[in-house]
């Protein structure tokens, strides 16, 4: 039993980074129905700069922020600069220009930091001994990977749901044209979800780098396991994207541990069964509307 | 779906560019970019990649011009001239073994490799291009075609032969299975789900070390010759695939051609009205993966005897997006872009490793980017474009001119955009 809170414990820390990152991916989805495989590489790339930054000495929460302000833009300039002219393209277009936002990011983090992986430091203020209550020890990294979840999920919440400017962000996602015809400036809503979904990415590499050491390809498996937490939370729901990464987590956990087959090394063959799983079952997942198309 | 637009080059701003470019590189003294510090190694791929695209659009143009007495002739004459130039790209590939070490960077080796990317990206171009369904787990069928050959050698003895014709055959099953959950995924769902199939090869295959040999892999037999051949064993294996590129290019010309290509394309473009029209959309779909996966692993297996080695880093998710983007830079929705494609594959990252080792990924990724907004049938769908331009280009105008140069009507090729 005691092993049993333990996996868990350590797999909602994980599934909350999925989450993240699965958030990131839904924020674009759901006002602009492209799936961004380049996700994952941006917020790796991003956690290169952060690195760069507490390598030069600065504090840890100095170097996140500004990271992920730089995230932001640069997820603004991407769908500017890139996404932007092929908006409205076939899907096969959308597709390839993300696969190569893919191998843009991955090979030039290959190119400037090298593949050699780099130890990432713990935030400054959060105790590497572990807590011990009863039998189970508690990682204070892990309760501070939820906390910082927690906060932004409020965070956001209070945008979408209080502000004038998350009711323009959610009108432009539901129906762009009827936005445009009141005033809203659907270009700008969708560049801005790109930003949030680049923060929101890269907060979730910073947050995985000390736990997993930082080389170029670290977000590579945690992509997919995002897609599936998208996919079983559903594409188009936020919240769902985050209960889904937190319920992957522990899928993987407690499959890696208790399935004989899966072991550690197969737990990626786990999400490829979740995505087919889901996708058969019930294609919209858990929290997402049924899609209903007009012959 | 309907990538496989009508291209209008009076609105494109690409294409006078690229021959002016082309022109000033040609007759301007040979300004050194290579010498300029950090760009000039980025540029130059870049810049020779450009150079290669202007010259053929040019070599394009004349040949039209010179070509069009005898294909004014009539049908009979154009489907020679056609012939003639089928003639040609086969006999540049028969011929290769006497020339290719005069090609820089080139080797048999090489172009016998290059061929094998071929024939992965014309199942693609079947797949993808006509079916409609965006595969990026090419790579594993590609792996399914090593594995087996390997496998086949180690633990059953098999005759290098056999395994040949068995990896396309379990490839090709594989393909037909993995076609059945993909009926229910469409679009990005369906990459998605590819994507994550190809990730899954590595591991699996360190997994069942028993017999795949887990990390270290499995090193095979050395070169192999059949009893009759004297020469070079390497000349003998760059024919024998370059012999089963042939056959796979015929065979996807001919699916294409047929019943068969007609009933994807319409799938492609809208499944719910080609099911109305009866076509067994299912069927279609699975027996097209079933081809990709096939031709897939036949290259796989191909490759395997080539490399003489597999291991389960070769085949990372890395492998299957090369494919995906040789398939786009040559011309997905056509069979011949393949050829571009594959030598693509081979020879820009070989020219580019010089620079960095992560160089040929990061300026592949810009050349699809830019290919996305400026050429998006790829560079045999350039070439075709040029060709038809330089064939019919002026002819189009006429009719406009006729009606008194009615500005918004008479526009050739708008009607062609707007209807997408």
């Amino acid at each position: 039993m005691t092993e049993f809170i333990q996996l868990v414990l350590a797999g909602t820390a994980n599934g909350c980074i999925y989450g993240l990152l699965a958030l990131a991916l839904v924020l674009i989805y759901r006002s602009t129905h492209i799936i961004n495989f380049g996700q994952g590489e941006m917020a790796m790339f991003s956690t290169y700069i952060c690195w760069s930054f507490l390598n030069a000495g600065m504090g840890y929460w100095v170097a996140v922020p500004l990271t992920l302000i730089l995230a932001f833009a640069a997820g603004l300039a991407v769908q500017r600069i890139l996404i932007r002219p092929v908006q409205n393209a076939p899907e096969l277009t959308i597709v390839i220009v993300t696969l190569g936002l893919y191998l843009f990011f991955n090979s030039l983090a290959l190119w400037i930091y090298s593949g050699v992986p780099k130890p990432f430091p713990l935030p400054t203020g959060v105790r590497q001994a572990s807590w011990q209550v009863g039998d189970i020890f508690i990682i204070p990294y892990h309760l501070f990977i939820f906390v910082v979840l927690i906060v932004l999920m409020l965070a956001l919440y209070v945008l979408f749901q209080r502000t004038k400017l998350g009711l323009g962000l959610r009108a432009a996602a539901a129906q762009p044209v009827s936005s445009q015809l009141v005033g809203i400036n659907v270009g700008w809503m969708l560049a801005l979800g790109w930003g949030i979904a680049a923060a929101a990415g890269a907060l979730a590499g910073i947050l995985s780098a000390p736990i997993v050491q930082l080389e170029p390809n670290f977000m590579a498996t945690v992509l997919i396991f995002s897609f599936a937490s998208a996919t079983l939370g559903g594409f188009d729901s936020p919240p769902g994207a985050v209960v889904g990464g937190i319920a992957l987590g522990n899928i993987v956990a407690l499959g890696g541990r208790y399935i004989e087959f899966i072991g550690t090394q197969l737990d990626i063959v786990l999400a490829l069964v979740v995505i087919v799983a889901v996708l058969l079952v019930r294609p919209a997942g858990l929290f997402g509307r049924q899609a209903v198309q007009r012959v | 779906m309907d990538f496989v637009r009508t291209f209008d080059y009076r609105k494109n701003w690409f294409f006078p560019l690229l021959v002016v470019a082309g022109l000033v590189r040609l007759i301007a003294p040979q300004t050194n970019i290579a010498d300029l510090p950090a760009v000039g190694p980025l540029v130059r791929p870049a810049a020779g990649l450009a150079a290669l695209l202007s010259l053929a659009a040019i070599l394009t143009i004349v040949a039209a011009f010179a070509l069009s007495p005898v294909l004014d002739r009539g049908p009979a004459a154009a489907r020679a001239a056609r012939w003639a130039g089928y003639g040609l790209i086969i006999a540049f590939f028969l011929f290769m073994p006497l020339y290719v070490e005069q090609i820089p960077h080139a080797s048999m080796l090489k172009m016998t490799v290059a061929i094998q990317f071929m024939i992965v990206i014309v199942g693609l171009n079947l797949l993808t291009g006509f079916g409609g369904q965006i595969s990026l787990g090419q790579g594993a069928f590609f792996a399914i075609g090593g594995y087996t050959l390997a496998i086949g050698f180690r633990e059953w003895e098999m005759p290098w032969g056999w395994s040949l014709l068995l990896a396309p055959l379990i490839a090709g099953v594989v393909g037909f299975i993995i076609g059945i959950p993909a009926l229910r995924f469409k679009g990005p769902y369906l990459a998605l789900a590819t994507l994550s199939l190809a990730v899954t090869v590595t591991p699996l295959a360190k997994k069942f070390e028993h017999y795949t040999g887990g990390v270290q892999g499995v090193a095979m037999f050395g070169k192999l010759k059949p009893p009759f051949w004297s020469d070079d064993p390497d000349r003998f294996f760059y024919y024998l695939t370059a012999a089963l590129a042939l056959l796979v290019f015929v065979l996807a010309a001919n699916i294409r051609r047929g019943r068969f290509g007609r009933a994807l394309i319409a799938i492609r473009d809208n499944e719910t009205a080609a099911a109305a029209m009866g076509v067994n959309v299912a069927l279609y779909k699975m027996t097209v993966f079933g081809i990709a996966g096939a031709f897939a692993g036949l290259a796989g297996a191909l490759n395997a005897v080539v490399i003489q080695f597999v291991s389960p880093d070769q085949y990372s998710v890395l492998l299957s997006i090369r494919f995906l983007v040789g398939a786009v830079i040559g011309g997905i929705a056509t069979i011949n872009g393949a050829i571009i494609g594959g030598l693509f594959q081979q020879f820009v990252p070989d020219v580019t490793l010089s620079i960095n080792k992560s160089a040929p990924d990061a300026i592949q990724a810009v050349i699809l980017i830019v290919f996305m907004y400026v050429m998006r049938h790829g560079v045999a769908g350039f070439i075709e474009q040029t060709w038809r331009y330089a064939r019919t280009g002026l002819r189009l105008r006429r009719p406009a001119e006729a009606e008194g140069g009615a500005p918004v009507a008479g526009r050739p090729g708008e009607a062609g955009a707007s209807q997408s």
